[in-house]
């Protein structure tokens, strides 16, 4: 089996507010795959989803082989699932709740979830619901991690919690991801922590799906260009430029073309330029460079 | 989980079905019935003749046969043992009617009333009772300190200990069996209260239908099987010890039949009963120095039949009252309503599940109500809902409010 | 797996069914000094009558409890479940959702029966040392329904708190506060006894009345 997650014309509605319409995309196996967008934009919901939270309008939304909204238990046992905003039982204590889950999972890691949570400052008797935030992402990822699942996917990891559990997180995640060639499926809003991280990713807009391809050619192919100009009316979105930011007479226009293609296409369109200069981006950057600031 | 889903939502259709067929009609019957007044019939001694009240306005609407208005004193002079304390007090007592010399303590005497209504026969009884000492010794009745029971065998358990006494137990039980009665009792009937001007214990019904006079007698029993017509099943036994001392108790059968057990070597008597329904009229018994009245009440129907004292038919009067039903309201409801639950009853103490299913006149409304869900439900899932249409078919609007309010997931 | 799920709802419930216990235990306290003192006050024999012929019942105050002990078993189960959605933790185990929630109810509805037996055998031994066999059943027939009405307070309570809109969720509020209001009904002693089998076998249906509210959670009804 190549893809873990096979998106196939998701359509999705609440109510008459559209969400989805048409979402395609294939997760390989092994690989990091983020669903990147701003709030709003459907994160969540694809999340729910892919874990048979919510039963689309139509379309076909297949993970490890089956229907994601009739997962059989064997599938469920190999995807861990991170809710948005590391929910847990907060009524159960550290100890408990390693009791309760590893009576579920048969390749239990019992040691890879003390270890963890050795690392972390919280009394065996203390409730999770009395723990901060970053404390309560440590016990989910420790839980996620002695799960072993072959799919993780995790809403929104970044919630609530300041850049060094940040970091942590994805620290860990990478080395998972690397040494078990579990594929990992994940949603953030911010972006500029999953530079070097991502292998493929979905980039959604309020529209839909704006780009789909693997990370280091969407970082190597989306440019921006700077330059003066005093036609800044003539300048617009089209097949060549994807995004413009014009502020008095200086443009900047974002392109998966290369200098001389934007050169002549703004010449075509009789746009005058001067000072043309093209810019390397970090993904944050070239993020909002695809969906605007707004 | 759409197995379990959908087996819980006709759960819940049917739960919501059932709670809306109870609260609706009576929701409805609230707002739109009106209550029609029950007359009370009276036989004149006076006129022989039939006479009513009823409630009507402010006061009670007081007439006669050919519908001639009374005023109240009219009335009461045409009743003269049923009003004699009002009589009295006018000093409008006649002394003599029809001959007969009427003596206050005469009349009193003779004066017989009391009802039994559906629901003192329709009622769970705890079979315990007191079994007061008929000859006290003493002016009043007193309350034993034991009750009786009559099961595998009858046994009197302390009050105090709530432990059985086994000397008195044995005695009365050793005389039962003596006299042929068969454990253990299906149904007991007495009076037990001490504020009665005497004693006769209980009459119990045994296992073989056969019927029993039991009393406590210088604390020895006293028992009596009392013969009974051949093949006829008592239900209810209304016992009431009178001065009078003409009748031990009156009892109802499980086919409508009345009797008298009278005074006269237990001799029974049967009654005119021809229209009575216990489980839904009321028995008026009425009595004085002439007459006995035989009642049978209620709000769709009242029968009154007058006999002399033995019994023998003087005269009868028959009136089938207007109800809801006679009017739009209760067509209405019956077009409305395919039938009308409820767990209690006004005529029974048990709860049950009392329906009055309607006749067919509902299927002209929920016909119509299933077409137009079918419709809409093709619109709405592109799907005719082919269950919910039957349920809402033979539920009528029932039906329709389940389904809508509990929406078939698609 | 089965066990590790009953650990959890243990540890949810544990304080409300301790709860619940001394609620049952101090209303047992209050029901059996009221009828020493009535017995006292007045006769052996004339509370003997007064509930052979006038229905006195010396359990009433018992009435309401059982529907209160099966809204907290309820809220406590399934309040954590819903608050921030974690029923999808539970509905994410590897267990098929539908025997997961059934579960869920089970647990509950056993818990109930835990809480309940201890009560009314109290109750049936108090009342066969005051009063004769025929008495102490009549009060079984006449508190039957009202230990129904706990199950079922529970079996409703659950399915609004799964269910994911207010709109439905006040239907179910509305179905079963009637349904449950016919349960707890004033009637003479023994009044049940007609229909007690039946009630007993519809009210452990209830047992699936959360089934719909889950398949709409888990659809995410909106």
């Amino acid at each position: 089996m190549e893809y873990v997650v096979e998106v196939k014309n998701l359509t999705h509605y609440y109510g008459s507010k559209k969400v989805h319409e048409n979402l395609n995309f294939n997760i390989k196996k092994g690989s990091i795959f983020g669903l990147l967008g701003k709030n709003g934009t459907g994160k969540t919901t694809t999340i729910n989803i892919l874990n048979g939270f919510l039963k689309p309008k139509s379309g076909q939304c297949l993970i490890l082989g089956e229907d994601s909204y009739k997962l059989s238990p064997k599938t469920k046992s190999q995807i861990g699932f991170l809710i948005e905003g590391h929910i847990q039982y907060s009524f159960m204590n550290i100890i408990q709740i390693e009791k309760y889950y590893s009576q579920f999972y048969p390749q239990w890691k019992r040691d890879v979830y003390f270890d963890l949570m050795s690392k972390l400052k919280v009394l065996d008797n203390q409730k999770i619901s009395k723990m901060s935030c970053g404390q309560r992402s440590q016990v989910t990822l420790g839980l996620l991690l002695a799960q072993d699942p072959d799919l993780l996917i995790l809403d929104d990891y970044s919630m609530g919690l300041d850049a060094g559990y940040r970091r942590l997180f994805l620290d860990f995640l990478k080395e998972y991801g690397k040494a078990e060639n579990k594929t990992i499926f994940i949603t953030s809003h911010i972006i500029q922590d999953l530079d070097g991280f991502l292998d493929d990713c979905v980039i959604l807009d309020y529209n839909g799906v704006v780009l789909q391809m693997p990370i280091d050619e969407f970082k190597n192919t989306f440019k921006m260009y700077q330059f003066n100009t005093n036609q800044t009316e003539l300048i617009s979105k089209d097949g060549v430029i994807n995004n413009f930011e014009i502020i008095k007479n200086k443009a900047t226009v974002y392109s998966f073309n290369d200098v001389e293609n934007v050169q002549n296409h703004l010449r075509t369109k009789g746009v005058n330029f001067t000072d043309f200069k093209d810019h390397k981006m970090d993904l944050e950057d070239a993020f909002i460079g695809l969906t605007g600031k707004y | 989980m759409i197995f379990s889903a959908k087996l819980s939502r006709y759960l819940l259709v049917i739960t919501a079905i059932i709670v809306v067929s109870i609260i609706l009609p009576s929701f409805y019957s609230m707002l739109f019935y009106n209550s029609y007044p029950v007359p009370r019939v009276y036989f004149s001694p006076v006129s022989k003749d039939f006479l009513f009240n009823k409630a009507g306005g402010k006061d009670l609407l007081r007439y006669d046969r050919e519908g001639k208005m009374y005023t109240r004193e009219e009335f009461e002079r045409l009743t003269p043992f049923f009003n004699y304390r009002q009589l009295l007090y006018r000093e409008e007592m006649p002394d003599s009617l029809n001959g007969v010399a009427l003596d206050i303590q005469d009349v009193k005497l003779n004066n017989v009333f009391y009802a039994i209504k559906p629901y003192d026969i329709f009622r769970y009884t705890i079979m315990l009772n007191p079994l007061i000492e008929s000859a006290p010794g003493r002016p009043d009745l007193q309350m034993p300190h034991e009750f009786f029971r009559i099961a595998e065998k009858m046994e009197f358990i302390n009050c105090s200990t709530n432990e059985v006494e086994a000397e008195l137990s044995n005695l009365f039980n050793n005389a039962l069996i003596e006299n042929g009665f068969a454990f253990p009792a299906k149904n007991v009937f007495g009076n037990p209260s001490t504020r009665k001007p005497f004693d006769e214990g209980y009459l119990v019904v045994d296992n073989s239908d056969k019927l029993f006079h039991i009393k406590r007698i210088k604390n020895k029993p006293f028992i009596r099987k009392v013969e009974i017509p051949e093949g006829i099943k008592i239900d209810y036994i209304h016992l009431r010890e009178s001065n009078l001392k003409e009748q031990y108790a009156l009892f109802i059968t499980d086919d409508n039949k009345i009797f008298i057990i009278s005074y006269d070597n237990y001799r029974i008597i049967e009654i005119p009963s021809e229209g009575y329904d216990r489980k839904e009229m009321q028995l008026v018994i009425k009595g004085n120095m002439f007459y006995r009245e035989i009642g049978f009440v209620s709000n769709k129907i009242v029968k009154t039949i007058v006999t002399d004292r033995n019994y023998k038919v003087i005269d009868t009067y028959e009136e089938t009252l207007k109800t809801n039903e006679d009017y739009l309201v209760g067509d209405v409801s019956n077009y409305l309503f395919p039938f009308k639950l409820s767990l209690t009853s006004s005529d029974n103490l048990y709860v049950d599940f009392y329906s009055e299913i309607s006749d067919l006149r509902f299927l002209i409304v929920s016909s119509l109500l299933a077409v137009f869900y079918l419709v809409f439900s093709r619109k709405r899932d592109n799907k005719f809902q082919l269950i919910d249409t039957i349920i809402i078919l033979v539920t009528g609007i029932y039906g329709l409010i389940a389904v809508v309010l509990i929406k078939h997931e698609s | 797996m089965y066990k590790a799920l009953a650990y959890k709802e243990w540890i949810k419930i544990r304080w409300w069914a301790v709860g619940s216990l001394i609620l049952e235990l101090l209303l047992l306290i209050y029901i059996f000094t009221n009828l020493r003192a009535v017995i006292e006050y007045n006769s052996a024999e004339m509370i003997w009558s007064s509930i052979v012929y006038k229905s006195y019942m010396f359990f009433q105050s018992l009435k309401y409890v059982p529907f209160v002990v099966g809204i907290f078993i309820s809220v406590a189960q399934y309040l954590p479940e819903v608050l921030d959605m974690k029923l999808k933790l539970t509905l994410h185990l590897p267990l098929e959702e539908n025997r997961v929630l059934l579960f869920l109810n089970l647990f509950g509805t056993t818990t109930l029966l835990l809480l309940f037996i201890p009560l009314v055998a109290v109750l049936v031994i108090g009342s066969s040392i005051v009063f004769p066999s025929e008495i102490t059943y009549a009060m079984i027939i006449s508190i039957i329904p009202w230990f129904l009405s706990g199950f079922l307070s529970y079996f409703f309570v659950s399915a609004i708190m799964i269910e994911p809109t207010w709109s439905r969720r006040l239907v179910i509020a509305i179905i079963g506060y009637f349904l449950i209001n016919e349960f707890l009904v004033d009637v003479i002693l023994g009044g049940f006894i007609k229909i007690i089998v039946v009630l007993i076998v519809f009210t452990l249906l209830y047992n699936y009345a959360h089934m719909l509210s889950g398949l709409r959670f888990k659809r995410g009804s909106k």
